[in-house]
């Protein structure tokens, strides 16, 4: 009998320290869904600001790299072509990247002016979830803005939004990969054409 | 032979042809056999908009007041619920026959022949946007090529013979008196100008502001367009996954 104590005693400290052992912090639906509230409400901060247009992609900038997983999103951006770019490619074409997303996404929420945002529901994915939110203006039909959530990266990171089925993610990477093969796959040229272009 | 026979045949022509959609290699690749072509009836359609309909609707922004706007807007929305009605019937999808035909009925006597739309005003359910290429999608024909039609812009194949068998399907275009008949494509046409200044930001963005115009449109209109046919399940089972490799 005392070794069966001892052996539910062992058993139940393991099932005990199982949660230390898993990772750190698992991404759970609430989080997903608050992480994207912080997000939102940061961006039409800036959006309803009032300041220059400069400032206000500085801004953009700033929010994409703090809540999004960038050099996943950069990564997926280059398509076939990131196998064969090198580290420091990589590195350089994320920090042009993360800055011509911001200039050319940041022009384009000007139209948000007025605007309201609302997370609406979320759901399990296959990397972590899918949140829901509604963009809303004054005697318009509402639009439906997604976001998918995970905490591949080791933090809980935004990785894609879709404006009504239209994926960023995806989007991009058909329209980076014109881009490139208009400069014959030359990554050095692209990443120079992205940090002046918008 | 009457007018209406003549146009249940061309429909039907139309559906015939459709049986030499060619199918895409894989589910959301892009099937783009015809490029080049395509290429050249978006340079023609960008020259048009920058020419002739961006202009326009840049006057007419300015001159018709905010009011007009929106009272034309809701006559051609309403005057559309009728084909829509037809194709959700013929979509077997009868909770959208009976969403649709409510609002129409109701925006047609109380909303003044469709000027206000009073079904909204009442907190009635949205209109079900739908069209022949959706129909054709809920029997099982294939997406077929991508392509650009001239003025339209960008379809696939099906949606394309869709447009057609729409046009002429027109419900209200074949019952309403021939003179009243006249009024509907040019108040379809003053819409699509009123659209054209409402979203003039966000097409101005896409048509002149990317580099290669024609890839953001392909990839807007394929994505947005499967998403609305998609099914919730497919559309959550088509999610990007980056972190895949």
């Amino acid at each position: 009998m005392q070794t069966n104590t001892f052996t539910r005693r062992a058993i139940m400290a393991m099932l005990a320290s199982l949660p230390l052992a898993g990772p750190a912090s698992a991404l759970s639906q609430q989080d997903a869904e608050s992480l994207i509230g912080k997000l939102t409400d940061d961006i039409f901060k800036v959006i309803n600001s009032g300041k220059s247009e400069s400032a206000m992609f500085r801004d953009f900038e700033r929010i994409f790299v703090k809540y999004a997983d960038v050099p996943v999103i950069a990564r997926s951006s280059l398509g076939v072509a990131r196998r064969s770019a090198s580290k420091s490619e990589l590195s350089a074409y994320t920090k042009a990247f993360q800055g011509y997303v911001s200039r050319k996404y940041g022009k384009r929420f000007r139209e948000f002016i007025g605007a309201t945002i609302e997370v609406t529901k979320s759901q399990k994915s296959k990397r972590g979830y899918l949140v829901d939110s509604n963009v809303t203006f004054k005697g318009k039909r509402p639009f439906l803005v997604q976001w998918q959530v995970s905490d591949a990266s080791g933090r809980d990171r935004m990785f894609d939004i879709i404006i009504e089925g239209i994926s960023m993610l995806r989007l991009e990477r058909e329209e980076i990969g014109a881009m490139l093969d208009r400069r014959g796959g030359d990554i050095g040229k692209l990443i120079a054409h992205l940090k002046k272009a918008s | 032979m009457t007018l209406f026979s003549f146009r249940a045949i061309f429909s039907v022509a139309a559906l015939a042809l459709l049986a030499a959609c060619s199918t895409p290699p894989t589910k959301n690749a892009i099937h783009d056999p015809s490029e080049a072509e395509n290429r050249k009836v978006h340079n023609f359609n960008k020259a048009l908009d920058r020419n002739l309909v961006a202009p326009i609707a840049r006057g007419y922004g300015k001159t018709v007041p905010l009011q007009a706007d929106r009272a034309i807007s809701n006559v051609a929305s309403n005057l559309a619920i009728p084909g829509e009605i037809v194709n959700s019937f013929l979509q077997f999808r009868m909770e959208d026959v009976i969403t649709n035909t409510i609002r129409f009925t109701t925006n047609t006597i109380f909303g003044v022949g469709g000027l206000f739309d009073a079904a909204t005003f009442l907190g009635m359910e949205e209109d079900v946007d739908t069209d022949f290429g959706e129909t054709l999608a809920v029997y099982g024909f294939p997406e077929g090529e991508y392509l650009e039609v001239p003025v339209y812009g960008p379809r696939t194949e099906r949606e394309a013979y869709g447009l057609v068998v729409d046009f002429f399907l027109d419900p209200v275009g074949n019952f309403l008196p021939s003179s009243a008949r006249k009024g509907t494509f040019p108040l379809y046409v003053v819409d699509k100008v009123g659209d054209r200044n409402e979203y003039d930001d966000a097409i101005n963005g896409i048509l002149y502001e990317s580099e290669d115009s024609y890839v953001a449109a392909r990839s807007l209109y394929l994505q947005n367009r499967r998403f609305k046919l998609g099914s919730a399940a497919d559309n959550l089972d088509d999610l990007e996954d980056p972190y895949a490799d």
